[in-house]
């Protein structure tokens, strides 16, 4: 009997743990999509604080990822291996988000929408790795 | 020369550029579809600066040279048989070209851009998350090895047959470098066949060119004479395979 009980105990804390992991992931992505969303809409409608706004909320999001260490427990289970490529994803889009800040103070507008586009690549070149098209 | 001769030799050249644009800038498209481009004749030589003697490559073993460009990776296997030769490929858009094969005593030595085609992942000083996965050894993205293979996307590229892509989202071969075996058994690299992707290369990784080469204008600029060929463990801390 407690045997059983000991499974079960695991099972629930595993599935607990799991939730957990899934509902800190969506949270980080939306915070970063909103971001890639204000980016957008700086962009489009010449919005400074916007974009400088979007850039820190990827900021944010890319931080708060690296802060929780090895990936390969923050994945989906079924591509946890790829969690070497994810930490890759993640410094590009710290690269890049710098870029754009960067192209942003020197008034350079073609290299902030150059830096945006390369931006949304990456997260789109993760996204399709991790999550499948 | 009369001023009729010089007007016609000038109005030819001009109709012969406009027909065939290519023709600046030494990009040449054969009759038959092929897409070359030449570059200086560039000798692969170790780390010591002596020249790397093709008899002397281990098979199976990735080298890895930069080339045209100082910062453009390029891999160098002597594959475990000999190549095909006459190799017919198709760039992205959908022009044809020939690879006619590989060098070396065995036929069996090529070269190619380490850059995927699909998202432009590279081997760089850091990591390499694209790299030659030997016969023996098995890969998520294609059913045996003996394959070049970009582990960002899976796509597996074919290097007995000019890095046809196989399988994954690549859309074209690898650009293939052109070696040259000479007599003494030196190699030389002098020029890149199929579609390179240098442009966007070049274009799109700013922050690593500043870390790693001192900028993108020092990374751009063209290899001369010789260049260090050194295995793939020299060149970068860490090899990513899947």
């Amino acid at each position: 009997m407690k045997k059983v009980m000991a499974l079960l105990m695991l099972i629930a804390l595993s599935t607990t743990s799991f939730a957990v992991e899934q509902k800190e992931r969506i949270s980080d992505m939306k915070h970063m999509a909103d971001g890639m969303g204000l980016i957008m809409n700086g962009l489009l409608y010449n919005y400074l604080d916007t974009i400088t706004d979007g850039v820190r909320y990827i900021q944010e999001g890319v931080q708060n990822i690296q802060k929780k260490g090895d990936l390969k427990s923050y994945l989906p289970e079924d591509t946890a291996y790829a969690h070497k490529f994810g930490e890759k994803s993640l410094r590009r889009i710290m690269e890049y988000s710098n870029e754009l800040n960067e192209a942003m103070k020197a008034k350079d507008y073609d290299g902030a929408l150059e830096s945006a586009s390369l931006l949304m690549r990456q997260c789109n070149s993760c996204h399709s790795r991790v999550r499948g098209w | 020369m009369q001023r009729r001769d010089f007007l016609r030799v000038v109005g030819t050249g001009a109709a012969v550029v406009a027909v065939y644009p290519s023709m600046i800038g030494q990009t040449l498209y054969a009759d038959d579809g092929q897409l070359y481009k030449a570059y200086e004749k560039v000798q692969l030589v170790g780390a010591d600066g002596s020249p790397i003697k093709a008899s002397t490559l281990e098979k199976e073993k990735t080298y890895v040279f930069n080339y045209p460009h100082v910062a453009a990776p390029c891999f160098l296997i002597n594959l475990p048989e000999k190549a095909d030769s006459e190799v017919k490929l198709k760039s992205e858009d959908g022009i044809e070209y020939i690879w006619s094969g590989a060098v070396g005593k065995d036929s069996s030595i090529v070269a190619y851009t380490a850059i995927c085609p699909h998202q432009l992942t590279h081997i760089n000083k850091v990591d390499s998350f694209i790299s030659y996965v030997p016969k023996a050894a098995k890969t998520m993205a294609y059913t045996e090895g003996g394959v070049i293979v970009c582990a960002s996307h899976l796509s597996a590229f074919d290097p007995k047959r000019g890095a046809v892509n196989l399988s994954g989202p690549a859309p074209q071969p690898l650009a293939s470098i052109v070696l040259e075996h000479g007599k003494d058994d030196t190699l030389w690299a002098v020029a890149v066949l199929g579609q390179d992707k240098f442009h966007e290369y070049f274009k799109s990784f700013n922050s690593e060119f500043k870390e790693q080469w001192g900028g993108k204008r020092k990374a751009k600029k063209l290899v001369k004479f010789s260049v260090p060929t050194v295995v793939i463990n020299e060149y970068t801390k860490e090899v990513i395979q899947y």
